[in-house]
């Protein structure tokens, strides 16, 4: 996948991995969409990157025994790889901004109106060293915890209702050293995820008959860190909406 | 003839766009807007959503096809506006969502009794 062309913005947005917006729900997915074709592009390049480093090293080692000048720069070719594989990974935003969050808001887009959403995503690697809240060893295991409140958003749909979300996600690693039959030792590590998803909708008097306020959250729990898909929050917004009990048409 | 396809996720309301042409699968009148371009503008963004061989691209006609999984995985009953609401979900299964359960607004005029139609009793004399 070519990666597409970003502007000055969204560079921004790449590298300092926050978003901060106010704009209606055309632009902000005029602005995200390319973002997370750019994070696709980059995950894919990577990977092809990290492959080709792996196997220029091992055949570099193997040459070396044998035909040592075609070993050493195949060494040297791995050694390059390597280095631009890990200046890729500083470009690597999070995966819930192409799994997550521009799905929602593609499927919401025709429930927004018109007006600027207030929307906030914390796009950097959930389980990076700012995001690590407490770090302790109790028998051997030590559990790490990273907490990520990576979304947040406001804005007012068509029926007039003014809905608010945030998602908090709290990952949990548990890691030991175990050792093997062979005597060898291993790192195990285990990772859990639990998500906590508030929303709030007011509701428009004129379509509801009263203005009133509707809370809902909702905690997931995950055994994999990968992102939460869309379906998570639209049914904690979709929940209050099945509370609403529209006014009397004219 | 206004377009048939209808907006948004949580709540559904009349497209209100003029046709431009008939689905060629399910035969609706649709408006540019939601027509697939990918099918060169002759299938409707849901009828094209449903073709397995659609890229997995976030863009209208995978919303399209989103919502309609949606419903259909939840069993949500979105809140209908517009037009459509007076047609009522008898009205709407005719229109291609028979399988969706729409609150649609109740009308004012529901709840009334026309003087033609109130039961006849025995009166004061």
């Amino acid at each position: 996948m070519p990666k597409p062309p970003l502007n000055s913005e969204q560079s921004n947005i790449v590298r300092e991995k926050q978003v901060s917006l106010h704009q209606p729900i055309n632009d902000l997915l005029a602005i995200l969409g390319p973002i997370a074709q750019y994070d696709t592009a980059i995950e894919v390049s990577r990977r092809n990157v990290g492959c080709a480093a792996a196997v220029a090293i091992v055949a570099g080692v193997v040459m070396l025994f044998f035909v040592w000048w075609i070993g050493i720069p195949l060494l040297a070719a791995g050694v390059v790889l390597l280095i631009v594989w890990n200046k890729k990974k500083a470009e690597d935003i999070s995966d819930n901004l192409r799994k997550c969050a521009v799905p929602l808001l593609v499927a919401l887009r025709e429930d927004f109106s018109g007006d600027p959403i207030e929307l906030k995503l914390d796009l950097r690697p959930p389980m990076s060293a700012e995001k690590q809240t407490s770090k302790g060893k109790v028998d051997k295991v030590t559990t790490t915890i990273y907490t990520d409140p990576w979304m947040s958003g406001e804005g007012v749909l068509h029926d007039g209702s003014r809905v608010r979300w945030s998602v908090v996600e709290t990952i949990i690693e548990k890691s030991y050293w175990k050792r093997g039959s062979s005597g060898k030792s291993k790192l195990k590590t285990k990772r859990k995820k639990h998500v906590e998803i508030e929303a709030d909708l007011t509701l428009k008097a004129k379509n509801y008959g009263e203005k009133q306020t509707l809370h809902g959250e909702q905690k997931v729990k995950r055994d994999t860190i990968d992102p939460i898909p869309p379906d998570v929050i639209i049914n904690v917004i979709a929940d209050l909406y099945r509370q609403a009990q529209p006014a009397a048409a004219s | 003839m206004a377009c048939m396809a209808k907006r948004g996720l949580l709540t559904l309301r009349d497209c209100e766009n003029t046709e431009e042409r008939n689905c060629a699968n399910c035969g609706r009148p649709m408006c540019r807007e939601h027509l697939s371009a990918r099918s060169g503008y002759t299938k409707c963004l849901e009828c094209a959503a449903a073709d397995p061989e659609k890229d997995q691209q976030y863009d209208a006609e995978w919303a399209s096809g989103y919502r309609r999984e949606y419903y259909r995985r939840s069993g949500y009953a979105p809140i209908l506006f517009g037009a459509a609401a007076a047609l009522g979900v008898a009205g709407l299964a005719g229109a291609y969502w028979d399988h969706v359960d729409q609150r649609a607004f109740r009308s004012r005029t529901a709840g009334m009794i026309d003087d033609e139609e109130r039961p006849v009793g025995f009166g004061d004399s």
